[in-house]
């Protein structure tokens, strides 16, 4: 994968695999609405910082950038109930450990992916297949299905953009397993 | 899946253009300069891109564990060695290797040789043996093709197919569900949704590189590179029945019976009352013709069937 930075690379090997976490604290923050939005910026910061070679712990950094993102996403809101930041202010959740979430690598994710690739459309599904299992170049593909090149790619893009969404779904369900601030207190603040 | 992909996204849904960007770098026809420009302009953009190819990366994983064989071209991807620990930076300079690969051979592929391939539409059945020592019966709404040459191989696109090897041949057959290595005998093998059933009648076959071989009597689901394996000696005949025009059903549900007698008809029958899907029906019937099966179905439970004006059948109680 020519086409990936560096930086990339760090932020799918450092990064990414402890999504589960990062979106468990955002929801324990701001609500399963907004967590995914709340990590797609934390997200945004990581890539976008100049010095990410000298962070030391990617998984700790991400959890902080995102606890303090929600903090500001509460402050601006226009009613904040003092003593639920206060409760955020000392509590200072505890990361949970990794091995509380699915850190995606392992058997089971993979197992995972082959049902993802099952579960699709069936000619997308048979398109993907030959790309990443059988790993057939997309023009062989073309010439073996028939259809053009720009129809694999298009097979190829919607397989792999639908994947990625059930993956993250699947980080959302793995939240919801994970303890979070009582019910009382993670209502939504307006 | 298929569902979610009918729901309508937001108009700029970043997850699908990443891909979009990762497919066209991918084949090789993507604007390198466009691209950097679209991951530049916004570090969302790049936060997408990075998320579809960590997807994209984890699925290279997925070629080490299934049982396809090495490919035989080389414009493909080298497959690690299944003795070595991968890692995910491991993983990662193997996938790129691939990219790089994929992206310099494109033109090779081009070159590949011609291919022959036969297709059925639905209620037809064809016989094909222009490949020596091979003859592939195609059921209805079928699509094969083949390569020959020293070791031929045969692509099932759709569809159902009963193969017989002579002796003294191999085959490969391809499939959505993975390659499996024919030796000598009947087989069948019918696709079922991205998966691939063989039935062993006679002979024997490996599905990848997997080390047991199928008996005969063996019915196997191939999934991605993964066989489900059960004995189903009893089966054989009701898989078969399709090379005598035949449907044979052993108390199966209605439901169950319609599924495949539709796969034979232009005009479907369908269930109008929705209880009678738990008829448990019996019985062997002509696939070429259903009026036999229609009458079967109101003499013994009093189904009424009514010819719709798009030509297909409605089932309702008498």
């Amino acid at each position: 994968m020519s086409w990936l930075r560096e930086i990339d690379r760090w932020f799918m090997v450092e990064v990414l695999p402890h999504a589960a976490a990062y979106r468990a604290r955002a929801a324990h923050f701001c609500g399963r609405d907004e967590a995914d939005d709340l990590v797609q910026e934390a997200y945004a910061r990581v890539l976008a910082a100049p010095d990410y070679r000298d962070i030391a712990s990617p998984r700790g950094f991400v959890l902080t950038v995102v606890r303090n993102l929600a903090l500001e996403r509460l402050r601006r809101a226009n009613v904040v109930r003092i003593d639920f930041l206060a409760s955020l202010d000392m509590l200072d959740v505890a990361d949970p450990s990794p091995d509380a979430f699915a850190v995606s690598s392992g058997r089971s994710e993979l197992q995972l992916l082959l049902r993802l690739i099952e579960e699709l459309p069936p000619q997308c599904g048979r398109v993907l297949h030959m790309r990443k299992i059988q790993q057939m170049s997309p023009p062989r593909i073309a010439e073996e299905l028939c259809i053009s090149l720009s129809t694999v790619e298009k097979h190829i893009a919607k397989g792999l953009s639908l994947i990625t969404k059930a993956r993250r779904e699947r980080v959302a369900q793995a939240e919801e397993l994970c303890p979070t601030v009582p019910k009382s207190l993670n209502q939504p603040l307006t | 899946m298929s569902d979610r992909s009918e729901i309508p996204e937001p108009a700029a849904d970043l997850t699908d253009i990443a891909a979009g960007w990762l497919a066209s770098l991918d084949a090789g026809t993507a604007d390198r300069r466009a691209f950097e420009a679209w991951r530049a302009e916004d570090v969302r953009h790049a936060v997408a891109f990075a998320e579809v190819a960590s997807t994209w990366r984890d699925m290279s994983e997925l070629a080490r564990i299934s049982g396809d064989p090495k490919p035989a071209v080389p414009d493909d991807a080298p497959a690690p060695a299944p003795d070595e620990q991968p890692t995910r930076r491991r993983m990662l300079r193997i996938a790129a290797a691939a990219g790089a690969m994929a992206l310099a051979g494109g033109g090779f592929a081009m070159r590949a040789a011609a291919r022959n391939s036969a297709e059925t539409r639905i209620g037809e059945r064809r016989a094909i043996s222009e490949v020596p020592g091979l003859s592939v019966n195609l059921n209805t709404d079928s699509s094969i093709y083949w390569k020959d040459g020293k070791s031929p191989r045969l692509w099932l696109e759709r569809g159902e197919i009963g193969i017989q090897l002579d002796p003294g041949r191999r085959l490969s057959l391809m499939t959505p569900g993975g390659t499996f290595h024919l030796a000598p005998g009947d087989y069948n093998a019918r696709l079922r949704g991205s998966s691939c059933e063989l039935a062993v009648l006679s002979g024997s076959g490996t599905l990848g590189d997997a080390a047991r071989p199928f008996q005969p009597g063996d019915v196997a689901l191939a999934t991605a590179g993964q066989a489900n394996v059960r004995q189903r000696e009893s089966d054989l005949t009701r898989i078969t029945a399709w090379r005598r025009d035949t449907l044979v059903l052993n108390g199966e549900s209605l439901d169950y019976a319609l599924a495949e007698m539709n796969r034979y008809l232009r005009g479907k029958i369908v269930i109008g009352d929705p209880d009678l899907s738990r008829l448990r029906i019996g019985g062997t019937f002509a696939t070429t013709n259903p009026t036999e099966f229609l009458e079967a179905l109101r003499t013994s439970f009093g189904v009424k069937a009514t010819a719709g004006a798009d030509g297909n059948i409605v089932l309702t109680h008498a």
